[in-house]
C-alpha cells in the first residue's frame, strides 16, 4: 500500500483500522508483514528522536498528568530537536510562539493546558505538532529558495512491492492526525479544518488524517485511502474514490454522495444500512 | 394444542406443589437436627468441659503464664503443684519438662482449659483471658508487674494462695534483708550515674533505648547503689538518642541482656561503645554487658540479680 | 542561561539550596541541650575530653546530614514515580520499596542477625537488601510481553506486594519479643539518629547515582505526561525511560529507607509543594523538590527532637502530622 505525497491524505475505515495505519505509519507499532519508509529509508531502522524530528502526531485527546502551560506543551515539541541536558533557547521558544500563532492560539501560551477548551485544546496539540517538525533554524533563505515542493515521501510497502524511489525535500514535516474532530463542536471542526487547509497552503506538509467523518474527509482531503480490516480497497482522489459502492463495502450503510454547488465539496448523506448479503 | 399445554400445565402446578411440600418437610428434618446437635453441644460445654469451681485451699493444678511467678512457686516449694508454664519459662530447670501454653500476647486458651487447672497466673492486661477463664469457673491470680518493692509483697500474696505461707514468708524476707544489706554496704559510698540499656541494635549504637525513672529496673539499679541518668523521665523505657547520652554523662553504662554472648561477640559490642569516648563510662571502661536472666525477672533471684549489679557499680566508686 | 527556563532554573535552584544550606548549617546548632559552641569548635581540647564538640559532631551534624540525605531522596524519588506512574498522587512507597525493607529490617531485628554487610550493620542492609528483592518481584511481574512496562500492572503489582510484605511483617512479629517489637515499631516510625557518618558515606554512591539518573529523566518524564504514545512520538524510548525511572526512584528510596527507615509523607507533600510554586516542568521540579526535601525533613526532625525533649518523638510522628492536614487542604481546594 502506498499512501503519501504532499498534500492532505485522509484514512478512511471502520472500527480504528485509521487508527491502527496511523500507529503504524508513525513507527509506534511494527507492522506485522512489510515495512514503512520515510524518504526511502526504513522507519525501524531510523532512531526514534530522527523519525520525531521530520514526522509528529496529533492524538485524538490529549490528557495531561500534570499541570503544564500552552507554551510548555508546545515546547515539548522541540525536545527531538535538543541534546541530552540541553534546555531549549531562544529559537526554539520563537519557533513555539510562530506555531502558536499560526492555530491562533498565542494568547493562550501561558494558561494552563487543561483550562482551556476541547476545540483550543486541539489546536494547541496541532501547534504542538508544528513546532516538532518545524527545522531548528528559522530558515527563512530556503523557503524562498528555488527546492520545489515536492513534499514527503511516506511509503507503506507490502512485500512485493519495491521501494520507490523519489526526490523530496528533507524539510517538508509528515503530520499524522487521529481523529481531529472527534470530540469537537461544529465550530470548532471548522476551524481545525481551514487550520489545516492554511497550513498546507503556507508550507509544503504532508498531511495526513485518520477519521470516521466522511463529510469532513471529503471537505478536506484531496486523496483518500480506504482500509477494510488490514487491507487497502481503494486509493487515490477523493472524487473517485468515495462512491456509494465504496461506502456500503466499507460500512455496510447504504449513503448518497452528491457535490455541493456553491464550495464544489462532496457532501455524503448515509440513507440507512445495508441489508445483510447484499453485493458489494 | 392449547388444550395439551393447559393440561401439561396444570399437571406440573400439581408436581411443583408436591416438590414444594417435600422440601418443606426435609427443611424441618433438618432444623431439628441442627438444633439438637447445637443444644447438646452447649450442655457438653457448660456441663461437661467446664470443672466445677472449687475453692480448696490447695490448688493443685497451677498454670503460670509469668516466669517470675513460676520462678516464685518452685521456690516457696509449689513445684510439684504446677502443671503447665508460659513459653517463656527457663528456670528452674525442671520447668523444662512441663507444657508451654503461650504467654503475654499469646495465651493457649485450649490447652489451659484442657488441663483442667484450678487456679490460672495472668497478667493484669489480660482481660480476655481473665473473662474465658472467669466463664469456665477458673480461679485466677493477676500480677501486676510493678516496682522492686512489689516482689516480696507478691511472694507473699502467692504463698498465702497456694498453701505454703511459711516458706513464701521466709523467703521474702530472705530478699528483704539481702536488699536492706546491699544497701547499708553503699549509703555512704558514691552512687555512679548509671546508664542502664536494655536494647540497641547489634553491632551499633543505634536505636538504644534505656531504663527511664519507672518500673522495676530502675529500682534494681537504685537499689544496688547507682544513679539512673535517666531518673527525671517518669516512663519505663525511654529512646536514648546521641545527644541525650552524651549529654548525661553516664560514669557507667551496664547493658542487661536476654541471651549470652559469645567471649568474640562481647568484645566487639563492648568496642561499639568506644566511639562516644567523651562519655566517662567509656573513657573510664565502665561499660558492662550483663546476660543473666536474675537481672531482668522480677522474681526470688532478685536479690542475686541486684548484687550483680552492685558488684559492677563497686568498680566505678 | 537567557531563555526563561533557563533563567527560572537559577532562580529556582539558587533560593531552594539556600534554604537546604540555611537548614544543614543552622539545625546542628539547636538541640534538647544547650552546648556551647565555642568549645565545641575548640581544637585545642582533645576531641574524647570535648562533649559539647561530641554532642555537636556525633549526635547532631551526622543527623541533619542524614535529614539532607533522605529527605532529598525521597523527595526526589517521589516526583519521578508521580511522573512514571502519571498520578500525582504516588508516592515512593507505592511500589513496594517501603515493604520489602520493614520485612528485611524486622527479621534482622527479630532474629537478631549481627551480621555486617560491606561494613554496614545488620539491620540497615537488610533493609536495603529487602526493599531491592520487593522491586525485583514487582518488575518482573509487571513487564508485559510486548510493550516494556505496563504502569497500571506496575501499580497494581506494587500495592500487591505491600499488603503482602504486610502480612509477612505481622507474621514475623509474632517471633519477637517486647524489647524487639518496641524496636521494630520505633524503626517503622523513623529514625535519623545515626550518630556516625558511616551510614552517609555507604548511601552516598546510591543517592549520586539515583540523582544523575533522575536528571536526564527530567526531560523524558515532561514527555510521560503526555501520555506513552505521545511521549513515542516525541521521540522518547518510553520503554528504556520507564525502566531508568523505575530502578533509580527505587533505588534513591531503599538508600534513603536504609538509613532512616520508611519517613512517610515526604514524598508527597514536597512534591505537590514544589509544583505549587514553580510550575510542573520536571527539569525544575526535580532539583526544587531534592532541595527542599532536605530542608524541610532536617526541619520536621528538629522540631521532633526538641518539642519535648527530653523525649524524642519519632520523625515520621511529624512529617505525618504536617502531611495529613496538608492532603486534607488539597482534596478541599482542588476541587
Amino acid at each position: 500500500m502506498q499512501v503519501a505525497e504532499g498534500g492532505l491524505v485522509g484514512i478512511l475505515g471502520p472500527n480504528g483500522s485509521g487508527k491502527s495505519l496511523l500507529r503504524v505509519l508513525s513507527g509506534t507499532v511494527k507492522p506485522s508483514s512489510g515495512r514503512v519508509t520515510l524518504d526511502g529509508a526504513d522507519l525501524a531502522r531510523q532512531p526514534r528522536a530522527a523519525i520525531a524530528r521530520r514526522m509528529a502526531v496529533v492524538p485524538q485527546e490529549t490528557h495531561l498528568a500534570f499541570d503544564y502551560t500552552a507554551l510548555e506543551v508546545v515546547l515539548m515539541g522541540r525536545y527531538p530537536h535538543l541534546a541530552a541536558f540541553e534546555i531549549e533557547g531562544p529559537e526554539d521558544v520563537a519557533i513555539a510562539r510562530e506555531a502558536l500563532s499560526a492555530t491562533g492560539t498565542l494568547e493562550f501560551e501561558d494558561r494552563p493546558f487543561e483550562t482551556l477548551s476541547g476545540g483550543e485544546k486541539q489546536r494547541v496539540i496541532i501547534a504542538a505538532a508544528l513546532a516538532q517538525v518545524h527545522p531548528r533554524a528559522l530558515d527563512v533563505a530556503a523557503r524562498g529558495s528555488q527546492l520545489p515542493a515536492r513534499g514527503a515521501q511516506v511509503a507503506a510497502h507490502g512485500s512485493s512491492a519495491e521501494p520507490r524511489d523519489a526526490t523530496c525535500d528533507p524539510r517538508t514535516p509528515v503530520l499524522l492526525l487521529d481523529e481531529p474532530t472527534a470530540a469537537l463542536d461544529l465550530a470548532y471542526q471548522l476551524e481545525v479544518a481551514s487550520l489545516l487547509r492554511a497550513l498546507q497552503e503556507q508550507q509544503p506538509m504532508a498531511i495526513v488524517i485518520s477519521t470516521h467523518d466522511l463529510n469532513f474527509a471529503a471537505g478536506l482531503c484531496r486523496s483518500l485511502v480506504l482500509l477494510k480490516e488490514g487491507q487497502v480497497i481503494a486509493a487515490g482522489a477523493t472524487e473517485d474514490v468515495l462512491t456509494p459502492d465504496r461506502i456500503r463495502t466499507l460500512y455496510g450503510v447504504e449513503a448518497d454522495v452528491h457535490r455541493h454547488g456553491p464550495t464544489g465539496r462532496l457532501v455524503i448523506v448515509p440513507t440507512g444500512r445495508s441489508p445483510v448479503g447484499a453485493k458489494p | 394444542m392449547t388444550k395439551d399445554i393447559a393440561a401439561r400445565s396444570s399437571g406440573l402446578a400439581a408436581c411443583r406443589a408436591e416438590a414444594r411440600r417435600v422440601r418443606w418437610r426435609e427443611g424441618v428434618w433438618l432444623g431439628a437436627i441442627l438444633l439438637t446437635v447445637l443444644v447438646t453441644f452447649v450442655c457438653f460445654v457448660v456441663f461437661v468441659l467446664e470443672p466445677s469451681a472449687r475453692s480448696s485451699e490447695r490448688p493443685t493444678r497451677i498454670v503460670s503464664l509469668i516466669p517470675a511467678v513460676t520462678e516464685m512457686l518452685f521456690a516457696i516449694g509449689a513445684g510439684p503443684q504446677v502443671v503447665a508454664v508460659s513459653s517463656f519459662d527457663h528456670f528452674p530447670p525442671q520447668v523444662r519438662r512441663l507444657p508451654s501454653v503461650g504467654a503475654l500476647v499469646d495465651p493457649d486458651v485450649e490447652r489451659i482449659l484442657s488441663l483442667r487447672p484450678d487456679l490460672v497466673a495472668i497478667y493484669g492486661s489480660q482481660t480476655d483471658l481473665r473473662t474465658q477463664l472467669g466463664r469456665a469457673r477458673i480461679p485466677v491470680y493477676v500480677y501486676r508487674h510493678a516496682g522492686l518493692a512489689d516482689v516480696p509483697a507478691t511472694i507473699r500474696e502467692l504463698g498465702a494462695r497456694v498453701g505454703h505461707a511459711d516458706a513464701a514468708a521466709a523467703l521474702a524476707r530472705g530478699i528483704e534483708t539481702r536488699l536492706a544489706a546491699i544497701r547499708a554496704r553503699n549509703a555512704g559510698r558514691p552512687h555512679p550515674r548509671t546508664l542502664i540499656v536494655m536494647g540497641r541494635e547489634a553491632l551499633s549504637l543505634r536505636g538504644i533505648y534505656a531504663s527511664g525513672g519507672v518500673g522495676f529496673i530502675h529500682d534494681m539499679v537504685e537499689a544496688a547503689g547507682g544513679t539512673n541518668v535517666f531518673a527525671d523521665v517518669k516512663k519505663e523505657a525511654v529512646q536514648a538518642t546521641a545527644e541525650l547520652i552524651l549529654s548525661r554523662r553516664p560514669d557507667v553504662i551496664i547493658e542487661l541482656r536476654a541471651d549470652p554472648l559469645s567471649p568474640d561477640m562481647l568484645k566487639r559490642e563492648m568496642n561499639v561503645w568506644s566511639a562516644w569516648n567523651s562519655v566517662p563510662a567509656v573513657k573510664n571502661r565502665h561499660v558492662h554487658l550483663i546476660a543473666d536472666d536474675r537481672t531482668v525477672v522480677p522474681g526470688p533471684r532478685v536479690a542475686e540479680g541486684v548484687e550483680i549489679i552492685a558488684n559492677r557499680l563497686d568498680k566505678a566508686r | 542561561m537567557t531563555t526563561p527556563l533557563g533563567r527560572r532554573l537559577v532562580t529556582t535552584v539558587a533560593i531552594f539550596g539556600l534554604m537546604a544550606v540555611g537548614a544543614i548549617v543552622l539545625a546542628p546548632l539547636v538541640g534538647s541541650t544547650s552546648i556551647s559552641l565555642g568549645r565545641a569548635f575548640d581544637f585545642h581540647v582533645p576531641f574524647a575530653d570535648n562533649t559539647d564538640a561530641q554532642i555537636f559532631f556525633i549526635a547532631r551534624l551526622p543527623r541533619t546530614l542524614a535529614g539532607a540525605l533522605v529527605g532529598a531522596m525521597l523527595a526526589s524519588a517521589g516526583v519521578v514515580l508521580q511522573g512514571l506512574l502519571r498520578n500525582p498522587l504516588a508516592t515512593p512507597f507505592t511500589l513496594g520499596v517501603s515493604a520489602g525493607a520493614a520485612l528485611g529490617a524486622m527479621l534482622a531485628i527479630t532474629f537478631g542477625w549481627s551480621f555486617a554487610w560491606l561494613g554496614v550493620p545488620a539491620a540497615p542492609a537488610a533493609s536495603f537488601i529487602g526493599s531491592m528483592a520487593a522491586v525485583g518481584v514487582v518488575y518482573a511481574l509487571a513487564r508485559a510481553r510486548h510493550r516494556g512496562i505496563s504502569t497500571n500492572v506496575l501499580l497494581l503489582a506494587g500495592v500487591t506486594m505491600n499488603a503482602f510484605f504486610s502480612a509477612l511483617i505481622l507474621f514475623v512479629q509474632y517471633f519477637a519479643n517486647f524489647a524487639e517489637t518496641y524496636r521494630i515499631l520505633r524503626w517503622l516510625m523513623g529514625d535519623l539518629d545515626i550518630s556516625s557518618y558511616e551510614p552517609l558515606v555507604t548511601a552516598l554512591p546510591l543517592a549520586v547515582v539515583s540523582l544523575a539518573v533522575f536528571a536526564w529523566l527530567a526531560r523524558p518524564l515532561n514527555l510521560l505526561s503526555l501520555g506513552p504514545e505521545s511521549a513515542e512520538t516525541h521521540g522518547l524510548d518510553v520503554t528504556r525511560a520507564q525502566r531508568a525511572a523505575f530502578f533509580s526512584a527505587s533505588l534513591a528510596t531503599g538508600a534513603a529507607v536504609s538509613v532512616g527507615g520508611p519517613i512517610g509523607f515526604i514524598g508527597i507533600i514536597i512534591p505537590h509543594l514544589v509544583r505549587l510554586l514553580v510550575g510542573s516542568d520536571h527539569r525544575i521540579v526535580l532539583p526544587a523538590s531534592a532541595l527542599f526535601g532536605a530542608a524541610f525533613l532536617i526541619a520536621c526532625d528538629l522540631v521532633a527532637r526538641t518539642v519535648m525533649a527530653p523525649i524524642e518523638l519519632p520523625v515520621g510522628v511529624i512529617t505525618a502530622l504536617i502531611g495529613g492536614p496538608f492532603f486534607l487542604w488539597l482534596l478541599v481546594r482542588k476541587r
